[in-house]
């Protein structure tokens, strides 16, 4: 019987710790945090007239975040931005600050997450992603990026063979002409604007936003533009923009090695390097881009009304590799790029070029005056 | 593992019956393969995730995550030895306490004959 009432005390005691800790500690730390204003009067208080953060969830963003817990999108993906000391979450873009433990408060149940295999989504309603691009991503997340792991959710949509303009277009990787037309459940719509919702754009009076040099350089926000744009463009077209500035931006072979010059923002170098942005020769006829493209051009050449006077080898490594596929594929990314935006160049365009250019030696430049003369 | 050990120093003290050693063995090693496979594939797997995820030049899905697939593909193998060696395991425990599964069935018939 001793031995019983030991047991028992030692039971109490153990479980009592354990409640002390993770109840009553965590409570005295959260338990009464409310919303508040952006910034306090100088007394502590909360100003009159000042608006709340943080936001409670819309109602269809509420089933949102069900739908999400019960999706299991939480395993994958956490929703909290950690300390600028923890690590490099306000670098890559997933947040302007800190997350604190008021942004949860309003929350039914909080979806921290405790594994990133995915990115973060604290801040997703922040990324200006469209309803379109979210829905094709939930429908199949490596249409987008092909090496994402996220499982498809084909079961929160329904496919359309009469597609009406509300539906949403699901581009194929593969072959533009498979694309498949969805219209999205009730799930699905909860779960975007769950999504849209999830942002901590306001500052609080324990966090506010860190400072940050230059802005991230990442696939996914460079996607985003993309995606955005992509609900006009093809798919094809995407692709060769896509190709086509992967060449742009690599310094080995099979690439380019343009932004060198040009810069990365195509806007090349004052009295050096025309800029590519804009160009009236980047805009204007493919012919003449073609053949820069091929032998590289040398000597004066007048681009937006600036004379610039230097010598561009052809591109490529070695110089003048870049096969007809490639040269396509940068072309097109240039004049569609930078707010540019003018028709695509094929291959086979290329090759045409190429084939007329027959008897020309290899790595004989061209000049401007040479391009903008009518050949005979 | 705890648990297991307490199972195998109970089981036969309380039926009589002894669980045989190769099975036993079998069961421990098998389950320290697992483990050992998940604690490394997560270890190095996971400083690898950490070091890629902190430079934010790098692209997300298509560096970071693709430079950690082979780990995911050991912790997957790692789970399926786990999950034969719990196997083995719920087969031992099974034969100490139902030595001659069909014993009942066997007493049954003799019954019937009766």
């Amino acid at each position: 019987m001793n031995n019983l009432a030991k047991f028992t005390i030692g039971i109490f005691f153990t479980l009592g710790i354990a409640w002390l800790a993770f109840v009553v500690g965590a409570r005295s730390q959260f338990g009464d945090l409310v919303p508040t204003s952006e910034v306090l009067d100088d007394d502590g208080s909360v100003p009159e007239d000042a608006e709340l953060f943080p936001i409670a969830f819309s109602g269809i963003a509420k089933q949102g975040a069900e739908e999400y817990a019960a999706l299991g999108c939480v395993t994958c993906h956490t929703q909290q931005v950690r300390r600028v000391e923890a690590g490099f979450d306000v670098e890559r873009g997933w947040g302007k600050r800190p997350s604190a433990p008021r942004d949860y408060v309003l929350q039914k149940h909080v979806l921290l997450g405790n594994s990133r295999i995915g990115p973060d989504l604290a801040n997703v309603g922040l990324r200006e992603y469209s309803d379109e691009w979210l829905h094709q991503h939930l429908f199949e997340p490596q249409s987008i990026f092909p090496s994402s792991l996220c499982p498809p959710s084909p079961f929160l949509y329904q496919q359309i063979d009469e597609p009406v303009n509300t539906d949403i277009e699901i581009a194929s990787n593969n072959d533009p002409q498979d694309n498949r037309h969805v219209r999205p459940t009730v799930r699905a719509n909860r779960l975007v604007a769950y999504l849209q919702a999830l942002k901590q754009d306001y500052e609080l009076p324990e966090v506010s936003f860190v400072e940050t040099e230059d802005e991230p350089v990442e696939e996914d926000v460079v996607s985003t533009d993309v995606s955005v744009a992509s609900s006009s463009a093809p798919q094809w077209l995407q692709e060769q923009i896509d190709t086509g500035k992967e060449i742009y931006m690599k310094a080995a072979p099979g690439g380019g090695m343009c932004f060198t010059c040009h810069q990365q923002n195509g806007e090349g170098l004052a009295g050096q390097f025309p800029p590519l942005a804009g160009s009236d020769w980047v805009l204007g006829n493919k012919e003449r881009l073609i053949k820069i493209s091929m032998y590289g051009l040398m000597g004066e050449i007048e681009v937006n009304g600036v004379k610039y006077n230097n010598v561009m080898a052809p591109p490529g490594i070695p110089p003048g590799s870049l096969t007809d596929d490639q040269i396509a594929n940068v072309l097109t990314y240039i004049r569609n790029d930078w707010g540019n935006s003018a028709s695509a160049v094929s291959a086979e365009e290329v090759a045409t070029v190429r084939a007329s250019l027959k008897g020309r030696a290899p790595m004989q430049m061209f000049t401007a005056a040479e391009l903008t003369t009518p050949v005979q | 593992m705890i648990i297991f050990g307490a199972v195998y120093f109970a089981l036969p003290r309380i039926t009589g019956r002894e669980i045989p050693k190769a099975a036993k063995s079998f069961h421990f090693w098998t389950s320290t393969l697992g483990v050992l496979m998940l604690l490394l594939a997560y270890l190095i797997g996971g400083l690898t995730h950490g070091v890629l995820a902190g430079q934010p030049s790098l692209p997300w899905a298509s560096s970071v995550i693709q430079s950690i697939q082979p780990y995911f593909l050991i912790t997957k193998f790692a789970f399926i030895i786990l999950a034969f060696s719990q196997f083995v395991f719920v087969v031992n425990v099974w034969r100490v306490i139902f030595p001659n599964p069909f014993a009942f069935f066997a007493e049954d018939k003799k019954e019937a004959s009766v």
